[in-house]
């Protein structure tokens, strides 16, 4: 019975010692599950599949957020949803990490910014983690605030960070001769997902699938994409699995236009349930799409 | 109100020199209402919302508000809200707002999918729904699931009964004068029934000890949304109304709410476009009840930024009905807000 006891203290005692993480993405989780080990627990608002600028406001994130000793934000106004959610938790001991800090953005609008460019970001093109080196980046702030919360263990996440750091490298050393095929190719997105991904990989993006960011295809829109299809003669259209694939069917229809799915977060599909399966799964996805150019 | 207006120009165009600008929204409206009365049309429908953090802790939000070219901006609501910082996890409201009774009337109008509340709803809270001053408590406990418990004194109550807006505004001795405090009282429970479905289920008490009036709503709404496209709603409330210990005369206490509920059922069937029907019913003393059926069609081409609406109603009252037509087109110009459920 005593034995019992002390068994049960034991895990209280360690479960309560465990950094509580909450995060907007899946992406950020999968880092911060590869930095922190077993010295913290990590849960996702967003689900992989799921888009990440829509996600509706539950009283049940408030509850993990309360819960939660350091919340991980994608930041450059693609989670705004998060501040509801943050304020709704009433956790007064929470370090908010906005993982985009140090990252160098793209796409950031010069002059005037308003709703007639669409569901445009003020300051730049959110979707950064899908370059492996901002991996890396966003791996160094998780463990800036892990450090800042639990300081016995700094070494050990400094030490995951090197791992980390380590495998991002050797699977793009591995990656860019393997897939140098993509380098050049061009195709067709649906939303303004991939920048960094492109600029990582070498692919060329003609056009969207939407007219502006956030707006859904018009007719004029997709007739336009017809002729550009045929005139470029593209041969592939990659999409994000939460988007509506009418637009996508008629184009295939009229011009034979190949629609793969891609995963813009981990976890959007079979196989893709760390960060770099997830962006693996991609480039395979793709070079399989692109055959022999 | 032209003061408020000055003022909250001057203080905007300070912070607009600082890095941390509020952020500025209006909400307008075109109305077009057919009914037994004949057409009309009103395009002067406004809202003005001021709204941001003034630290990491608090945020402001201001709604002013004007319902046609004839009437003046009025301050719908003004509040402070200390989100974190507070001990025991507190979240507190402080200034002009809208109580949290029940659902509907924590909401603003653009985000119903109809355009007129229920008048269930509308015999309890009026026309605009109820907004007053005061303070407002809430916090949310450390169960398995999310339970929130809110309390709240305002210095406004909702109108007496029998009572009229304006007669009711008259009773004051002085503009903004407090002759007693009433209470309100809320516990809303949660539960996720799965990745995209969800169920709250809610219950409010009202007390207005002046009166000796007593409130009671029960609320409940189940979302299933598997996507940005296609999600479902249904919502109901009831209010009963526990009795006044106040002597009223006797045309007063015929128009005594003895109870009032309404239900609906939205579909969203892809992004653009939803479908809904509603049925809202008011019980008035020595009356049978009287139910309103209503169907609604919305459509937003882009976002919520615009929404068109459609909707068909007919209103019974005093076993008189009356067939309601009303067109709405919303605009809403500013940063869009994520919905919470």
């Amino acid at each position: 019975m005593q034995r019992a006891i002390i068994l049960l203290l034991v895990l209280i005692s360690s479960s309560n010692s465990q950094v509580k993480v909450v995060s907007s993405t899946t992406d950020l989780a999968a880092i911060a599950r590869e930095i922190g080990g077993d010295l913290v627990t990590v849960e996702s608002i967003a689900r992989g599949n799921q888009d990440p600028h829509y996600v509706e406001v539950l009283p049940s994130y408030m509850l993990k957020v309360k819960r939660a000793d350091v919340y991980l934000k994608v930041g450059m106004e693609l989670d705004l949803w998060a501040d509801q959610i943050i304020g709704g938790s009433r956790n007064r001991d929470l370090l908010i990490v906005d993982c985009s800090e140090n990252i160098r953005a793209q796409e950031i609008p010069t002059g005037k910014v308003d709703a007639s460019m669409g569901d445009i970001h003020r300051f730049g093109n959110p979707h950064y983690w899908l370059d492996p080196e901002n991996g890396s980046i966003i791996a160094a702030s998780i463990v800036n605030s892990l450090s800042l919360k639990d300081p016995d263990h700094t070494k050990q996440y400094e030490e995951n960070l090197r791992a980390f750091d380590r495998s991002v490298m050797e699977a793009l050393e591995m990656w860019i001769p393997m897939y140098a095929r993509l380098d050049g190719c061009e195709l067709l997105y649906y939303h303004n997902t991939w920048p960094y991904f492109n600029h990582r990989f070498g692919l060329r993006v003609l056009d969207f699938v939407e007219p502006k960011p956030g707006i859904m295809p018009t007719p004029s829109h997709v007739d336009h994409l017809v002729n550009l299809i045929q005139s470029e003669q593209l041969k592939v259209l990659a999409m994000e699995p939460y988007f509506s694939d009418t637009a996508t069917r008629y184009l295939t229809e009229k011009t034979g236009i190949q629609v793969v799915k891609l995963a813009p977060s981990v976890g959007a599909h079979e196989g893709t349930d760390t960060y770099l399966e997830m962006i693996e799964y991609n480039l395979n996805v793709l070079l399989r799409a692109f055959g022999d150019k | 109100m032209r003061k408020t207006l000055c003022l909250l120009f001057c203080i905007t165009s300070i912070w607009a020199q600082t890095t941390s600008n509020p952020e500025f929204s209006v909400i307008g409206q075109l109305r077009i209402l057919n009914n037994d009365s004949g057409t009309s049309l009103n395009g002067a429908d406004l809202e003005l919302a001021v709204t941001g953090y003034l630290n990491p802790y608090a945020k402001a939000e201001v709604y002013l508000h004007k319902h046609d070219l004839t009437s003046a901006f009025e301050v719908e609501e003004a509040v402070l809200t200390i989100e974190r910082g507070l001990p025991l996890g507190t979240a507190a409201r402080i200034g002009h707002m809208r109580p949290s009774l029940g659902l509907m009337n924590r909401e603003h109008a653009h985000l119903w999918p109809f355009i007129e509340a229920p008048g269930a709803a509308m015999e309890i809270s009026g026309e605009e729904m109820w907004s007053s001053s005061g303070a407002e408590f809430s916090w949310l406990l450390p169960l398995p699931w999310p339970v929130d418990v809110s309390l709240g004194a305002f210095s406004e109550g909702l109108e007496p009964h029998g009572h009229s807006h304006e007669e009711a505004s008259h009773d004051h001795s002085e503009p903004g004068a407090v002759e007693s405090l009433v209470y309100v009282g809320r516990l809303g429970h949660f539960f996720s029934l799965g990745d995209a479905t969800n169920l709250g289920i809610g219950s409010s008490y009202y007390l207005d000890n002046e009166e000796g009036r007593g409130l009671l709503n029960l609320d409940t709404k189940l979302k299933w949304k598997p996507d940005s496209y296609r999600s479902m709603t249904l919502q109901a409330e009831v209010f009963i109304d526990l009795g006044s210990s106040e002597e009223m005369h006797e045309e007063d206490h015929l128009e005594e709410v003895e109870y009032s509920t309404y239900a609906f059922a939205n579909v969203q069937f892809n992004r653009q476009w939803n479908l809904g029907a509603m049925l809202d019913g008011v019980k008035h003393a020595e009356e049978e009840i009287h139910w309103s059926p209503a169907f609604f069609l919305g459509f937003s081409p882009v976002e919520e930024s615009t929404v068109m609406r459609f909707v068909v109603k007919n209103k019974v009252h005093e076993e008189e009905s009356d067939l309601n037509t009303l067109i709405q087109l919303i605009w809403s110009l500013g940063p869009h807000k994520p919905h919470s459920f």
